[in-house]
């Protein structure tokens, strides 16, 4: 080894980490015959660890933490004996469900029960997949989480402020929630899922507006979609923003 | 499958240091939040995946990576000047001037780094880990790495002992 060299693989040597590594310890080695090298390397020792510890320094947000568990989609747990039994359990109740649903009088998958499940929904609380305010960053998220992401905004909509989305599902099918505020005291949800989700529903471009509680939807068809925009407030509050 | 942490533990083992990787590269706490949040949303959608949960931190680093490349792609396209000076000079700064340094100004060189240099160089810094798996997270080969470590820390440690002489190391819009 020459200095050249050693100095070369000095340059990347972390100092307390790589001093047994190979061609780390070499280096080191050839350096204490050269004073230059030597000098630096004592130097390095310390500029390594004032560096590293800046970077240490550096203050994580103190809720960071608890944004990161609120919003993951799909709570993720590692495969074990106990939670294949569990979800074999699982399954069993959702046959039984889906067989009480079969021969259950009525459909379960109308416009009627979608909405209803969306006003619940936005009463009880839910938790935001994305919080942003930027648009295009809430659409291309969608997008790269299989949800609709093509939707387009009525004009009075489209002038309030996003603040985030959430991916739902319904029946299977991927529901996109869009959330807006128009006032400090008012929060809108658009919902946008295929039309093929809920079947039995004549496209119907005209928006029909129910209430449901303290809250008004209007519902309507466009582009192969289904759109729901949930409101807190009666149904002239809704009107005013299709 | 070999047994993992839960994706709580996972977040509270791994966030800290994620997010300081995060800010590192981006210098902005709102943007470095966001890539610590989207790293863990793209593990609770597709970790599952991953058949060895003891290779989770190095997954969660590498995804972040990824995704600040994807962004920073998208905001501007850049080039990097290759420095002049030969690989085997070593850089010399005193190292009090960095001691005495405020970790922001630090924060603020190390962004100035072109994205090519700035990762590696944070990583070597940051990480105790073998310089196999700094490879792959950066999905580099260990020599390009080693490399852009070396030439990244003495364009670092040029413009940290001559604070004002730093325009020809800087990222430039391509």
């Amino acid at each position: 080894m020459d200095k050249p060299e050693a100095a070369k693989i000095l340059l990347s040597w972390r100092p307390g980490v790589d001093d047994n590594v190979h061609p780390f310890a070499e280096a080191l080695a050839f350096a204490q015959s050269d004073p230059e090298l030597r000098r630096w390397v004592e130097e390095e020792r310390i500029r390594h660890g004032a560096i590293r510890g800046k970077l240490g320094e550096i203050e994580v947000p103190a809720g960071l933490a608890g944004a990161i568990l609120a919003q993951r989609p799909i709570p993720f747990r590692p495969a074990s004996t106990f939670r294949q039994l569990l979800q074999l359990a699982a399954a069993l109740i959702v046959l039984l469900g889906l067989a009480f649903h079969w021969f259950a009088p009525g459909p379960r998958n109308d416009i009627a029960h979608y909405e209803a499940y969306l006003t619940k929904l936005v009463a009880q609380g839910y938790h935001m997949s994305l919080q942003s305010n930027d648009a295009a960053r809430i659409r291309s998220f969608l997008a790269g989480n299989q949800a609709p992401s093509d939707y387009s905004l009525s004009k009075p909509v489209s002038l309030t402020t996003p603040l985030g989305c959430a991916t739902l599902s319904w029946n299977g099918n991927p529901v996109t929630m869009l959330c807006f505020r128009d006032k400090p005291d008012r929060n809108l949800w658009l919902f946008v899922v295929d039309r093929q989700a809920i079947p039995n529903r004549a496209p119907n471009p005209e928006p029909r507006i129910d209430q449901f509680g303290d809250y008004s939807a209007a519902t309507w068809e466009s582009g192969g979609r289904t759109y729901v925009l949930t409101v807190k407030g009666g149904p002239d509050i809704v009107r005013s923003y299709l | 499958m070999t047994s993992g942490p839960l994706f709580e533990n996972l977040v509270e083992l791994h966030y800290r240091e994620l997010y300081r990787f995060a800010y590192s590269l981006v210098r902005n706490e709102a943007d470095a939040s966001d890539l610590t949040q989207q790293t863990f949303f793209i593990w609770a959608s597709k970790g599952h995946q991953l058949r060895d949960t003891a290779q989770a931190k190095s997954w969660l680093f590498t995804t972040l990576h990824r995704e600040f490349l994807q962004r920073h792609r998208r905001a501007s396209r850049f080039s990097h000047h290759e420095i002049s000076t030969a690989e085997h000079e070593l850089p010399q700064v005193m190292p009090d001037t960095i001691q005495k340094m405020d970790a922001s100004l630090l924060l603020d060189f190390l962004a100035r780094l072109d994205p090519i240099y700035r990762a590696p160089l944070v990583l070597h810094y940051m990480e105790e880990t073998p310089y196999k798996e700094i490879a792959a997270i950066l999905r580099l080969p260990l020599g390009t790495v080693q490399s852009r470590i070396s030439r990244g820390k003495q364009i670092l440690y040029r413009m940290l002992s001559s604070p004002g002489d730093q325009a020809s190391t800087e990222v430039s819009d391509g």
